[in-house]
């Protein structure tokens, strides 16, 4: 019964900003499933030392990172895995295409950009970003949630502007 | 001063960028979700996880592997007893009479 009260309150967090994270809906779902598992889990061992939504957050980017990296992984196997399995193996490992729901179709292929942009940016800077310009949270709380100083957020989201710029330029200038 | 005006263009060139992340909307989660999450949930508690069966074997297999080895060890101790009774002349049986 709590679980599932927890789950009401929390779902829509942990889908979006696994979103943010993996920008296609199977996957969201997939990271929301496990996120879940985990609480479910780990519940007991939830010391109350940050808030309950600092704990979810932190549990949704630490699954969402380590779901793209075992995608990663995979892509990187992919050609060895090819060569022993049958056409049908093939498709676990090909990428799926962009698939955000939240993005409005005008917006879609310039979000896109900017997203193939963020996932290139190393993961500290990535969930910098994202907490602070998608999921529109204070420095503090993102201080909080990444287990930070506000200063070191700060020069992250800095660091993390710029790459953004110079990614975006190079990708306009081929 | 001329690093402040590259910075604040930078600032500029940002803005719309930023603008289209903010345009973003949040995104309801599907009702079936919560059943598939529940349903994973009874099956973890009905089946033992691998992590346990893994566990559970390795310890049956050391159990077996110590008792084989006091075994080999024994019958080799009784065998060096019964060297040194006969190198010493001595019965290594009770029976006095055969």
């Amino acid at each position: 019964m709590l679980f599932e009260q927890l789950y009401h309150s929390y779902k829509n967090l942990v889908f979006n900003l696994a979103l943010q994270y993996v920008q296609n809906v199977s996957d969201a779902e997939e990271i929301t499933q496990d996120v879940f598992l985990t609480v479910y889990k780990k519940l007991n061992t939830f010391k109350q030392e940050a808030s309950f939504s600092t704990w979810i957050y932190r549990i949704t980017i630490n699954k969402s990172l380590d779901f793209l990296k075992a995608k990663k992984r995979q892509k990187r196997f992919a050609f060895f895995t090819t060569l022993f399995f049958e056409n049908g193996e093939e498709k676990k490992y090909t990428n799926q295409s962009f698939n955000h729901p939240g993005i409005e179709l005008e917006n879609k292929e310039a979000i896109k950009k900017i997203f193939s942009c963020i996932n290139q940016l190393p993961d500290n800077q990535k969930t910098a970003l994202i907490l602070s310009k998608i999921e529109q949270k204070s420095q503090i709380e993102i201080a909080e949630i990444m287990s930070l100083s506000p200063k070191a957020v700060e020069s992250l989201v800095q660091r993390a502007k710029v790459n953004l710029s110079k990614m975006l330029n190079e990708n306009e200038g081929k | 001063m001329r690093k402040k005006t590259s910075k604040q263009s930078e600032k500029t060139e940002m803005e719309p960028e930023f603008e289209l992340l903010n345009s973003i909307k949040k995104v309801e989660v599907s009702p079936f979700l919560i059943t598939r999450i529940t349903q994973k949930i009874e099956n973890q508690i009905q089946s033992i996880s691998p992590r346990l069966a893994y566990s559970l074997g390795l310890v049956f297999f050391i159990v077996i592997l110590l008792n084989v080895f006091v075994l080999v060890n024994n019958t080799q101790l009784l065998k060096q007893q019964d060297n040194l009774a006969k190198s010493m002349r001595l019965l290594p049986e009770n029976t006095l009479y055969k």
